[in-house]
């Protein structure tokens, strides 16, 4: 216990000063303000790396003015307001007694990627419940943080589950717990800033809108400015604590001028002509909802504090407009991809089959081969059988071909089931690894009684026990499955192709999906990348992809059905996406005798049984020949969007990944 | 039997028996010169010898001064950056011992990484204390990551939380703890397994490239040297000992030079034209051109920066910075693609 010290506080040697910051006027101006009127609520920066983001938030916590706090309360109480007094508060100080007063640095804390839920939200004091028996609540992050600031940075990598808690806190300013004994309230009015590289994934759009201000952060183009900022960072590396005295006078006098900001911001009224403004300016934004107003109001008066301004006029309402509004917009999408059909687990009356229709629920799934293990989850569909006419080439992937060293880990990955990041805890037993903080913290209150006759130690019993509860990221699957077939080829348009599953792997690469690739020609359907992230792997196998020969459609069905279902297998959460990208004229079948568009068009109704799969059919023809074509109807019964290449340019891809996410 | 075959376990292969991949030495040593350069990824080919050079490193390590009994390796002259517990403590005795390189496994588990909570202290004495992990162990040290590009993505996560601030931040399993983690990154990757994420990319100071040496006469003293070695680890390591002496005395010396060298105003200049004229994202890259400079010039003896060093300190620090297109690979041989560059139009870069 003595142990514990506040989280992210140091020295303030080791501070790069804001006031020395180079260039970043806006990201500079945005933290700022937060720290004139911290009820904006939050300020986000979106930026390329190594662009002095989290340098400049942490710059800012010696800057803020120490607050007025009920004495001994953990969640920093403001005495003037008991309305929103935490339940000690409430307790100790009714409305006749005047709490005592106490001066404290305002919080500024870190919420670190790696926290659990006990700790963010509060969670049961382990130590003193065991002395008292009776259950004391350890106050979590949000509870600490109340009226003062949280950072996360990365905030696009946050577990979404700590998210929301972080969400509900800052909707109402308050935490409810209700865990492991405790049922209590208790006020969390939080200033939250958030960093993030847009490059790592986007930021969930509720979480975004909390953000009043967002600040898209550029590295400084200017050789002077550059050079600037690579001497002062040098000097500051070679004598920290010189490099500060030698700013003392531009950090005190940011101090000063942030005071003295504070308090001129209550007397800050809004023009009429600047809330006309506003709402012009909203308007214009298409805005959603009426955070956007109330941001750029709450800015503009900070703005004006700040610059001693005598009210919030238009002037400030325009410098603040783009940090307050722009990510907000919303943008009139052009709604090209007409939303898949509801899928339903019975077939259309009008489908028909070769074959007596197989409800998906049993034989589709043949459960495995002969020979090979079984197992409880559905196996790969094994419904296409390929030819002799055919190959369905499967390369040995690189790993299974290494040392055996190699196989072994892999195998172990598939075998130890929880992986990922341990963010709470369950009494549920499944056999998962024991968590020992839940643990301890469920047998804690019993202590006094089981302690009897034992010595001091801890007692557990059974029904204790918590286990740890994981939660693994995996992106998503793309599967991309290329024709290389010379109708596509001899009508020069596959490097067009090229060029379009290579910006779709990078879209699909920078939301962090794996991405596979199967291409066709020929009398081959290859499986050129195994799903993974190196999306250079990709780019090199598409450059080299040889084109040319027959269009063995089906061949490529079977292949990508073969691998969605092992990868199936392995994450049973998996919903694969699939990228069929064809001219639609299939010359050459797997059974002898077939029609080819026929058998395409069976393997692919059924195919599409399973309704974990989400199909995009992309037409590398421009519709020329529409009526002939068979992408039409291959589309229909993978209940697929068909979208062209014009319409890949126009950003309809990501639209489609969107809307399915 | 058990015993002999852990002592041949832990014989490393030494580091300057190693032929060839001048660079990949290189890169190590300046790094262990200058911890702020930031680490260094090795991206190549299996069977190149990126993990014995990585680990044959220990060896070369320099003294590090800490305080006695710290779990966390505080230096007992940095008031500023001490530890909870160092902080608590009334005078901060000196120690000494090896700088360390610690290795972290890809598939190791977030606890052990962060450190967790202390089973036996709370299990006996029902106190919540602080189980240091692998990141206090690699504080002042080297934190090596084979297959870094295998790593799981919220093990990628913690750690660029860490390696942002230089903190560790431990905020779970009812523990609120925190303590200086700074460490020197190293990586070894092959390209062909899967990229690395931008952000970690970017956390790495350097980035160089292996690939298997095409001279015969090279090869066969590879092979000749790791027979001998395999044969007889211990006198292999004796043969080589006065090598490595030496090297460990170059590089006392570097570190002393150090702080000594000067940057002047045409060399600053310099690695910024060729960042700028390279598009290279934020400005990490420019200070990492200087600071690899100056490692450069000290490891040579020399005070002063040159415009050599620039050059090669850029060849060593922007292959991974350079922006690419979607699909394009980390492409070394910056400086012939910047001269490239200046060919087609000017960059502003003066040469």
């Amino acid at each position: 216990m003595s142990l514990e010290n506040p989280a992210g506080r140091r020295g303030p040697d080791n501070i790069y000063p804001l006031a020395a910051l180079a260039g970043q006027e806006r990201m500079k101006l945005a933290l700022l303000l937060l720290a004139v009127d911290p009820r904006l609520g939050g300020v986000l920066l979106v930026g390329e790396k190594g662009t002095a983001k989290s340098t400049a938030v942490r710059a800012l916590a010696e800057l803020l003015p120490p607050l007025d706090a009920v004495q001994g309360c953990r969640y920093n109480c403001d005495p003037g307001r008991p309305d929103d007094f935490c339940p000690d508060c409430r307790r100790c100080f009714k409305l006749e007694k005047t709490p005592p007063r106490v001066t404290r640095p305002t919080p500024f804390l870190t919420l670190p990627l790696g926290a659990t839920e006990d700790r963010l939200a509060g969670g049961l004091d382990l130590e003193l419940t065991a002395r008292t028996g009776r259950p004391e609540l350890s106050v979590g992050l949000l509870g600490q943080a109340n009226r003062g600031f949280l950072y996360v940075d990365e905030i696009n990598l946050l577990e979404p589950y700590l998210g929301h808690l972080l969400l509900d806190a800052a909707e109402s300013g308050w935490v409810r717990v209700e865990r492991e004994g405790l049922s209590l309230r208790h006020p969390a009015r939080i200033a939250l800033i958030g960093t993030m590289n847009p490059e790592e994934g986007v930021l969930g759009p509720q979480l975004a809108d909390r953000f009043a201000l967002t600040v898209r952060v550029i590295g400084e183009t200017g050789p002077d400015v550059r050079a600037e900022i690579v001497r002062r960072r040098l000097a500051f590396e070679t004598d920290p604590a010189g490099f500060r005295g030698s700013w003392a006078g531009e950090i005190e006098a940011l101090r000063q001028r942030l005071t003295k900001a504070r308090q001129r911001l209550s007397g800050i009224e809004i023009t009429p002509q600047a809330q006309n403004l506003i709402s012009v300016l909203v308007r214009e934004h298409r805005s959603k909802g009426h955070r956007g107003d109330l941001a750029l109001a709450r800015a503009a008066r900070a703005l004006a504090a700040w610059q001693d301004a005598p009210a919030a006029g238009e002037e400030q309402v325009l410098t603040m407009a783009d940090l307050a509004l722009a990510s907000r917009r919303t943008e009139a999408r052009k709604t090209r991809v007409k939303a898949a059909p509801v899928r339903s687990l019975t077939p259309p009356p009008n489908q028909r089959f070769e074959e007596p229709y197989i409800p998906p629920s049993e034989p589709v799934f043949v459960p495995a081969v002969p020979g090979e293990p079984e197992s409880g989850q559905p196996q790969a569909l094994r419904l296409f059988t390929p030819n002799n006419g055919f190959e369905v080439v499967t390369p040995t992937s690189r790993r299974e071909q290494g040392p055996r060293e190699r196989a072994g880990r892999r195998a172990a990955r598939q075998t130890s089931a929880p992986r990922g990041r341990y963010y709470r805890s369950s009494p549920e037993r499944l056999g998962r690894p024991l968590a020992l903080d839940a643990t301890f913290r469920a047998a804690a209150p019993h202590q006094p009684a089981r302690r009897a006759s034992k010595s001091s130690a801890l007692v557990i019993r059974k029904h204790d026990f918590r286990e740890k509860v994981f939660r693994q990221k995996t992106g998503r699957l793309v599967l991309f499955v290329v024709d290389a077939s010379g109708s596509v080829g001899s009508l020069d348009r596959m490097s067009e192709a090229k060029a379009a599953v290579l910006s779709l792997l990078g879209d699909a690469y920078r939301k962090r999906d794996r991405v596979g690739l199967i291409a066709f020609h020929g009398f081959k359907a290859k499986v050129l990348l195994h799903p993974t992230n190196s999306v250079e792997m990709a780019g090199r196998l598409l450059e080299d992809l040889p084109s040319g020969g027959k269009t063995p459609l089906a061949a490529a069905l079977v292949a990508a059905h073969r691998l969605v279902g092992v990868e199936m297998a392995r994450d049973p959460g998996l919903t694969p996406l699939i990228v069929i990208m064809t001219d639609g004229r299939p010359n050459i079948t797997l059974t002898p005798g077939l029609d080819p568009f026929r058998e395409v068009l069976d393997l692919a109704a059924r195919f599409a049984l399973d309704n974990r799969l989400r199909f995009l059919l992309v037409d590398t023809d421009n519709g020329h020949y529409a009526d002939y074509k068979l992408t039409r109807d291959l589309a229909e019964k993978l209940h697929a969007p068909r979208l062209t290449l014009e319409d890949l340019r126009h950003g309809e891809f990501e639209a489609w990944l969107e809307q399915i996410a | 039997m058990i015993m002999k075959k852990t002592d041949t376990a832990l014989q490393v292969y030494p580091f300057p028996a190693l032929v060839g991949q001048e660079t990949m030495k290189l890169s190590l040593v300046l790094n262990v010169i200058n911890p702020a350069l930031g680490g260094v990824l090795i991206r190549g080919e299996k069977g190149t010898a990126k993990s014995t050079a990585v680990r044959g490193l220990a060896e070369l390590m320099p003294k590090l001064k800490v305080v006695a009994g710290c779990r966390f390796n505080c230096d007992p002259d940095d008031r500023d950056r001490l530890c909870p517990e160092c902080a608590l403590r009334d005078d901060l005795k000196p120690a000494a011992r090896r700088v360390r390189v610690v290795e972290l496994p890809v598939g190791a588990t977030e606890d052990r990484v962060l450190g967790t909570l202390d089973m036996e202290g709370a299990l006996t004495k029902g106190e919540r204390r602080f189980e240091p992990g692998l990141l206090a162990a690699a504080h002042r040290g080297i934190l090596y990551v084979d297959e870094v590009n295998l790593l799981d993505d919220h093990l990628v996560d913690v750690l660029l939380d860490a390696a942002a601030m230089g903190v560790n931040i431990v905020e779970r399993e009812g523990i609120s703890f925190s303590h200086p983690a700074r460490f020197t990154l190293v990586g070894t990757m092959n390209p062909e397994e899967g990229e690395l994420r931008p952000q970690l990319l970017d956390r790495f100071g350097l980035c160089v490239k292996v690939e298997g040496l095409a001279d015969p006469e090279l090869r066969r003293e590879i092979v000749l040297r790791r027979l001998a070695f395999d044969a007889d680890p211990e006198g292999f390591a004796t043969r080589w000992q006065g090598a490595g002496r030496e090297l460990a005395a170059r590089i006392e010396s570097a570190r002393d030079l150090l702080s000594q060298v000067e940057v002047p105003e045409s060399a600053l200049r310099r690695a910024v034209d060729i960042c700028l004229a390279l598009e290279v994202d934020g400005h990490r890259g420019d200070l990492t051109v200087i600071k690899t400079a100056l490692t450069l010039a000290a490891y040579e003896g020399r005070v002063v920066i040159e415009d050599t060093d620039i050059d090669r300190a850029a060849e060593l620090a922007l292959p991974h910075r350079v922006r690419r297109r979607p699909f394009q690979e980390v492409e070394f041989g910056v400086m012939d693609r910047l001269n490239g560059l200046k060919d087609k139009k000017n960059p502003g870069y003066t040469s």
